[in-house]
């Protein structure tokens, strides 16, 4: 489960995005057992995390994740794509006990600030942060905090040739699942060449599909601002 | 159909029509809701058929992880569990990705390149099919199928680390699809050891990456 690795673009264009991933190993009960309820646990990473201006954010509930997007609104929801406000999020009781989250920034300033409550709470829940490794460590020697392991990419290997051009490569690359294929992005890319949609609702088209959320709508509007001219 | 990953939904004589072999079955057509006539659905799917829904689809879990997506918790959670140990080093190895698709034949190519060099990740679901020794498939229906990407997660020490790169530098050259690399390595402090031993022989890391912050608790 790597989906928030392999994000391509160049450093400049990655300095917009870190992604915040909380998790608790299911095989480890003592991390479950640390520090009170689990769910409650939780609950103040997600009141952490939204504290510091996310792009997306999505909690997992019985049976359905709650999705944060910015710029998708309810107008946008198709097939089981459903926006949520950050507010449903935090007011959810019913969120559940595997300690999985996510939240996206775009920019480090934020990542060092929920590192700090993070480091401050002592949830006990293990904390991964996706983006430039040195912001990433930079934000970790600021926190107090220091990094335990890193997972470190080595790129694409293989027939190379099949993959599309670098900047649909890079729209693609922000679902690590590739729920985005190639073509949905030209397909949006070219309505806003066209004039029939702004580069933001194509973000959030592109991004819904991406089932986990950690989706950077700001980055990629960015981008396909780029690709359209 | 722009929302198929894997091109496998064609217009053709008047009708729209999804190709059985292309498809990997990770329903991202289903989920997108943009079929206006309403007409996709998920059939059942049985063996080994199932394993591309199991592999490509994000919502699925994989009956041997019982975790959405297509490996382990790897070093997300390595503060807690200490899957990954000082002077060792691990790989995932994510065929298909990104977005390219893979056949299972390619994923026994790297999977018996490794065999016998690198100890294979038990909890993950490339791992539950093969056969560690050989690294072949141990029911070679298995081979038929395809997912829009499988993981083989393994580990080793570090002083054999070059070692494995370059039987994957080997056998890029074999397979009809690509895959991506991920090298976890261990901090000391905010030094990364491992990646100095890459970068000294021609293994140049991408500038970003995971960092596991060492919040997890109690620490392995």
């Amino acid at each position: 489960m790597t989906h928030t690795h392999h994000r391509r673009g160049s450093r400049e264009s990655l300095m917009g995005d870190f992604v915040v991933l909380s998790m608790v190993d299911p095989e480890v009960k003592a991390q479950h057992a640390y520090g009170g309820p689990l769910r409650g646990r939780v609950k103040r990473f997600f009141e952490i995390c939204e504290r510091h201006d996310p792009v997306a954010l999505v909690a997992r509930t019985k049976g359905r994740r709650l999705r944060y997007m910015r710029g998708w609104e309810p107008r946008m929801d198709s097939g089981i794509h459903r926006s949520s406000t950050l507010g449903e999020i935090l007011k959810c009781d019913e969120l559940a006990d595997e300690g999985i989250g996510h939240a996206v920034y775009t920019g480090i300033d934020a990542v060092k600030a929920v590192l700090r409550e993070l480091k401050e709470v002592d949830l006990g829940i293990s904390i991964v942060v996706s983006g430039v490794f040195d912001k990433v460590f930079e934000a970790c020697r600021e926190a107090g905090v220091e990094p335990h392991t890193v997972n470190m990419s080595l790129g694409t290997w293989g027939r190379t040739e099949l993959l599309p051009e670098g900047p649909i490569l890079e729209l693609c690359t922000m679902c690590g699942h590739a729920m985005v294929s190639s073509r949905l992005v030209e397909a949006v890319v070219n309505r806003v060449s066209k004039g029939s949609m702004t580069a933001e609702d194509a973000a959030v088209e592109l991004g819904k599909q991406c089932t986990c959320n950690i989706y950077n709508t700001v980055r990629a509007a960015k981008i396909i601002r780029g690709l359209s001219g | 159909m722009p929302y198929c990953p894997v091109d496998a939904i064609k217009v053709g004589s008047g009708e729209v029509q999804i190709d059985q072999d292309a498809c990997v079955e990770c329903a991202a057509c289903l989920k997108s809701g943009a079929c206006r006539y309403d007409a996709l659905y998920q059939p059942e799917l049985g063996w080994p058929r199932i394993l591309r829904s199991q592999f490509s689809d994000p919502m699925v879990a994989h009956p041997t992880t019982a975790i959405m997506g297509r490996g382990t918790a790897e070093m997300k959670t390595n503060d807690v569990t200490g899957r990954f140990r000082q002077g060792e080093v691990g790989f995932a190895v994510e065929m298909g990705r990104p977005g390219i698709s893979t056949g299972f034949a390619d994923v026994e190519k790297v999977s018996v390149a490794l065999a016998g060099t690198v100890e294979f990740e038990p909890l993950n679901p490339v791992t539950a099919l093969i056969d560690s020794d050989t690294g072949r498939f141990k029911d070679p229906k298995v081979l038929e199928e395809r997912a829009l990407s499988a993981i083989i997660e393994c580990k080793t020490t570090e002083d054999r680390g070059l070692e494995v790169l370059r039987l994957f530098k080997e056998v890029s050259g074999e397979i009809d699809t690509v895959f991506t690399l991920c090298v976890i390595g261990r901090c000391k402090g905010y030094d990364v050891p491992f990646r100095r031993v890459m970068e000294e022989n021609g293994f140049e890391p991408r500038i970003n990456g995971k960092t596991n912050v060492g919040l997890g608790r109690p620490l392995a």
